[in-house]
């Protein structure tokens, strides 16, 4: 049956820790039985462990008792949720038609060669990734670049310089 | 006009409750439960011709009419604030400026309706939101606006807010009813309509935030103050979002019916650097684009139809003489193409394909017959689905192929883009 | 009951029936890709749209409603346009690579690209590519292939209930598949190949056997358990390729289960028996019909003189047609050994149902109930209740046993016990097994796929087998092994052929009916012990 995970502990290695592990299932217990439970469900596993590999998929269908299936086509369809582990930093800009109508592309090009990385990529020391959204239904004040949950509006090349070393920052390196 | 739907948007910390009651809010939830019954609260907002603000334009009325009002069975009120298409941004600045009017036009709702849980269904992204909500509905319940027995009038009534996780498709009615339960945002198949198998297969009805928002200054000030506004059949105070190449941008009120070109040249202040207005989005990216020569138009749900094009979101997108108008529909059609829940044959396959001639012809790649082939599927998708999502990436993508067929035409014939668009492009798409 | 015009006839479809329902009904034919009658709608492949009076777009005629005065049109240049357009999408990312796809001659798709889609492509973009998945222990997934019809979905979760199949990403990256390290292995599984209307699902079993088109199908029955679903047995060359449920409301609806889907391979295995034997010096030797027949009738009819008719017993498997047995039960009769008449149960596995009902039966051998219908009617009431008693029938002298494929282990060795030690012990059968092993004589029969007549199911359901092709080497007909063994003793019986006597089981036994009479889909017997059917 497709509900039993029959490789439980493959997969569920040192990744996350012991009390990432007992946040989830806290999680998942918290919800368990209510209906439309999955979503919330995964958005808070994914604020704890920060992408949803497939290990952590198995725990939340059994946890949930919903076919592993079910979870994999939400997991998939929706694009918040991401299989590949994401940096600390969410860069996200903006492409939607507004922003792309006042110059949007060109920040995104700025903001690849500032990161070194293209879209759906993740910095090498795990501080920053970027991705591409397509509306964020701030309009009004494109091109938009948000990082994190922190909205940037009316976003030119030359401030982009700013907005990195702000979140470059907040992180020390001596976390490590 | 007097603001009605950004009136606390100016007063500093107008989500707090008290403040929001010093403005007058919950004073309509005080005369329904005192002094309305059901169906007077439903009376007045069908009397009112309430049409939905998230782009269709039905009747509140009579979607609360069509609802199963099967005593045996749980009705649900559903808010629909996954506003996610692209050009508007109404919604937010209501739940984010005055979260209080949003949650008593729910409460009513709910009362009208005989429903006793509703649902706020928000945009992933819209975490600012989030908090405020959450934090408002809180702050109701402790003042007994929420819960068991609402201000003692033996009304029970609780809100939830669920966060959507990213996708545009989770607007569609039934999309997000899927979504709310857990599921794929696959839109249902119709009939059975959500009045009679909605959330969690009970029967539902489903508003726009905006819609609801209106709802309590219906109540309170009458049918007829409503009707005061717009033009006929088209009534009420309406936001509008104004986005792209314009000095101002930003959410307007303005009543019902105030013309696009007053919206450009007025609210938003004109084009900027002296360019000239070449097209306008009216009403999201879903809507058929107009060109310069046809602004002046009234924005009400039944002139910008007879327009060929739509209210929709009131999401004005306004572009101006430096855009290349390919690029602008390549844009548009990649979104429609990324966004496709993948259900339909139609959707599934042509979106991606016309994204795919579009970005070709844009790279200076198309060939002779590319332009017709496009527009051949766009006719080969228009209605042919299970939800809108196809019929509104045709109307832009099909209009402003018709309207600037010979910036397309020159694309193919000097294999480049005149806009000096670079080689390098941006998709989430194979190309 | 609504009275509809579908393609100006007119019909009288049934209350919350569908166009798609009413069409069929009038022969019309829609076309159809994610409509299955076995699953709920889904209405996402779009080709079935059709023009209904009024509205002003087409309508899905599997999802819409019939309606009182309903005026449809199946034949306009709108419906074919719609048509047209949903080939064209559905072949934009598809490999178009049916010269090596074991679906190619069944294949919906290719079917209806001819019908009607356009014939050449106007796609100039690269194809989405997928690589080839083993997601079961019989199933291959050629993802590209795939339509996106869902109808695996649905049937994962409404009918076997495993939910292994799901729904992954979006837009036209959208793809069917199993979570990683999930398999498709439940006893239903092979249906999700049968449903696939493309090559996405695939059979390992069938792979790369036969062309579709060299295959000839036959009327049959499954003999794995007493369900009995209604089957199609696709063979070339006097070899099964395969077996395909066959729609049947009353049995089976429209599914099969692996083990019987697996189980023709009983049918050309090795250990098949293909010559008569007979025991010299302790060893089995071949031996010709017209000597076995001679030899075995003379030692049978011996010990009657003997030892008497009580020294005989007859045993016969529940393998066996109801017409076999009626043969079998008349020889016991005429050589008086009625009250020694027993019947060899069918393997018992664990009864298994599924969630949309579908249910695999514990009696793993296909006619239990009929055989005993037959015997019991027979019997003198008194020994009836040892009819199952195979230890009863220790110590004594001849021994006539029918066995057969499908029959419980344990009873064939304690059969083999008792043939052993027995003067005579004649054993008639299709495989070898311990039994044929202590056999005195050894007379190979048919396998169900070879014969004619009728099985009756768990639920009283009568049905019908049709023979594919002849037994192997000279591997005879049961019936007709009977009949002749019963001649060589001086016994002939009143009929000399399956149909008639087919039709003297329909006289004697309640409720029953002749072979002829059961149609494709059997006849559910108004008196049998267990009534219902299936669901499926």
């Amino acid at each position: 049956m497709n509900r039993e995970c029959t490789c439980e502990g493959k997969g569920v290695n040192d990744e996350f820790t012991a009390e990432q592990w007992k946040l989830v299932d806290d999680v998942v217990r918290k919800y368990r039985g209510k209906p439309g439970a999955l979503i919330p469900v995964l958005e808070e596993v994914q604020s704890i462990t920060g992408y949803l590999p497939e290990s952590m998929q198995r725990r939340v269908a059994k946890g949930l008792g919903i076919p592993l299936s079910q979870v994999y086509g939400v997991v998939t369809f929706y694009s918040f949720f991401t299989m590949t582990p994401r940096g600390k930093h969410q860069v996200r800009v903006c492409l939607g038609t507004a922003c792309h109508v006042r110059g949007a592309k060109r920040v995104l090009e700025e903001m690849e060669r500032k990161l070194g990385i293209e879209p759906g990529g993740c910095t090498d020391d795990r501080q920053f990734s970027l991705d591409l959204v397509r509306c964020v239904g701030a309009c009004g004040l494109g091109p938009v670049v948000v990082v994190d949950e922190e909205t940037h509006k009316q976003v030119k090349v030359a401030k982009l310089d700013a907005i990195v070393d702000k979140y470059r920052a907040e992180s020390p390196t001596a976390e490590e | 006009m007097e603001p009605v739907l950004l009136a606390k948007r100016h007063i500093e910390n107008s989500t707090d409750i008290n403040i929001a009651i010093g403005e007058g809010a919950y004073k309509a939830l005080q005369k329904v439960l005192t002094a309305m019954s059901p169906p007077q609260v439903h009376k007045e907002v069908m009397d009112a011709v309430l049409r939905g603000r998230g782009g269709a334009g039905f009747p509140a009325g009579l979607k609360w009419k069509f609802l199963d009002k099967n005593p045996k069975r749980t009705r649900y009120l559903c808010c629909n604030a996954d506003e996610s298409e692209p050009g508007t941004f109404k919604d937010r600045v209501i739940m984010e400026t005055d979260p209080h009017m949003l949650i008593e036009g729910m409460i009513i709702a709910c009362y009208a309706i005989d429903a006793h849980a509703g649902y706020i269904f928000l945009r992933g992204e819209y975490a600012n939101s989030f908090r405020i909500l959450t934090k408002a509905i809180a702050q109701a319940r402790e003042h007994g606006f929420l819960g068991d027995n609402v201000l003692g009038s033996g009304f029970n009534v609780n809100i939830h807010v669920h966060v959507g996780a990213g996708a545009y498709i989770c607007g569609e009615e039934l999309a997000m009813l899927e979504s709310l339960g857990g599921a794929r945002g696959w839109p249902r198949l119709k009939p059975p309509y959500a009045a009679t198998r909605g959330l969690f297969y009970e029967p539902t009805v489903v508003n726009n935030v905006e819609t609801l928002a209106c709802v309590p200054h219906i109540v309170l000030r009458g049918a007829d103050w409503f009707k005061g506004m717009g033009s006929e059949n088209n009534y009420g105070p309406k936001l509008y979002c104004l986005s792209g190449h314009v000095n101002k941008p930003g959410v307007y009120e303005l009543p019902m019916g105030t013309t696009l070109k007053q919206l450009i040249d007025q609210s938003g202040g004109g084009i900027p650097n002296g360019r000239k207005l070449k097209a306008v989005l009216p009403g999201g990216s879903s809507s058929a684009a107009l060109t310069a020569e046809e602004v002046d138009v009234p924005m009400d749900f039944d002139s910008m139809s007879k327009a060929g094009s739509m209210l929709g979101s009131a999401g004005i997108i306004v572009m101006d003489d430096s855009t290349c108008m390919v690029n602008a529909c390549w844009n548009v059609a990649r979104f429609y193409a990324h966004e496709s829940c993948g259900q339909c044959t139609p959707c599934r396959e042509g979106t991606n394909w016309v994204a795919r001639i579009l970005g070709r012809i844009e790279r200076g790649q198309g060939e002779p017959g590319d332009i017709d082939m496009a527009l051949t599927i766009c006719d080969n998708m228009l209605g042919q689905t299970i939800c809108a999502l196809a019929d509104g990436a045709v109307f832009p993508i099909r209009s402003i192929i018709q309207k600037f067929r010979a910036e397309f035409e020159r694309h193919v014939r000097d294999g480049a883009c005149p806009f000096g668009a670079k080689r390098k492009w941006y998709s989430v798409l194979p190309e | 009951m609504p009275v509809i015009r579908i393609d100006q006839r007119e019909i009288e479809a049934d209350e919350g029936t569908t166009i798609m329902q009413a069409a069929d009904k009038l022969g019309i034919f829609i076309p159809r890709y994610c409509y299955h009658p076995g699953l709920s709608i889904a209405g996402c492949c779009r080709i079935c749209g059709v023009e209904v009076e009024d509205s002003p777009k087409l309508l899905m005629a599997c999802a819409t409603p019939v309606k009182e005065g309903m005026v449809v049109r199946t034949d306009t240049e709108r419906v074919k346009m719609g048509q047209r357009a949903v080939e064209e999408f559905l072949l934009l990312n598809h490999p178009l690579d049916c010269p090596v796809c074991d679906q190619a001659g069944e294949c919906v798709l290719q079917d209806y690209s001819f019908t009607y889609g356009f014939g050449e492509s106007r796609f100039r973009e690269q194809k989405i590519k997928q690589r080839k998945k083993d997601v079961g222990r019989d199933l291959l997934l050629y993802a590209d292939r795939c339509i996106m019809c869902t109808r695996c979905v649905r049937f994962a979760h409404e009918v076997s209930g495993h939910d292994q199949v799901g729904v992954f990403n979006r837009g036209a990256h959208t793809e069917i598949g199993v979570f990683p390290g999930i398999r498709i292995d439940d006893l239903l599984a092979g249906n999700i190949a049968d449903i696939c209307p493309v090559g996405a699902f695939l059979s390992k079993d069938f792979l790369f056997k036969r062309r579709v088109w060299e295959l000839k199908s036959t009327k049959s029955v499954c003999p794995a358990c007493s369900v009995g679903c209604s089957v199609l047995l696709d063979h070339a060359d006097g070899r099964i390729h395969r077996l395909r449920p066959r729609h049947n409301p009353n049995v089976n609806g429209h599914w099969m289960c692996d083990i019987g889907r697996m189980d023709y391979k009983m049918v050309g295995s090795a250990d098949r028996l293909k010559k008569p034997l007979a025991r010299k010096n302790g060893m089995l030797e071949e031996i010709s019909w017209s000597d076995v027949i001679a030899y075995a009738s003379g030692r049978i009819r011996q010990i009657i003189t003997r030892h008497g008719a009580d020294a005989l017993a007859f045993v016969i498997s529940s393998d066996a047609t109801n017409e076999e047995a009626l043969t079998f039960a008349k020889l016991a009769e005429k050589t008086g050994s009625l009250q020694n008449l027993r019947l060899l149960s069918g393997k018992r596995g664990e009864r298994i149902e599924f969630a949309g009902g579908f249910v695999i039966e514990s009696d793993r051998s296909p006619n239990e109930h009929g055989v005993l219908d037959v015997l019991k009617e027979f019997m003198p009431r008194e020994s009836q209740e040892r009819v199952t008693d195979l230890g009863s029938l220790a110590g004594k002298r001849g021994l006539y046993i029918f066995c057969g494929s499908h029959s419980d282990r344990g009873s064939i060795q304690l059969l083999a016990r008792a043939a052993a030690a027995a003067d005579f012990a004649l054993v008639h059968g299709n495989v070898s097994s311990p039994l044929t092993e202590a056999a005195t004589m050894v007379l190979p029969g048919a396998a169900y796929a070879e014969k004619e007549g009728t099985y009756t199911n768990l639920r009283g359901v009568i049905q019908r087998i049709h023979p594919a092709f002849d037994p192997p080497g000279d591997a005879g007909h049961d019936f007709d092994i009977v009949l002749q063994i019963a001649g060589a003793i001086g016994n002939s019986l009143p009929f000399q052929t399956v149909a008639a006597a087919s039709a003297e089981l329909a006289r004697r036994l309640r409720g029953y009916v002749s072979m002829e009479q059961t149609g494709d889909t059997g006849w559910v017997n108004p008196y049998s012990r267990v009534a219902g059917a299936t669901k499926g």
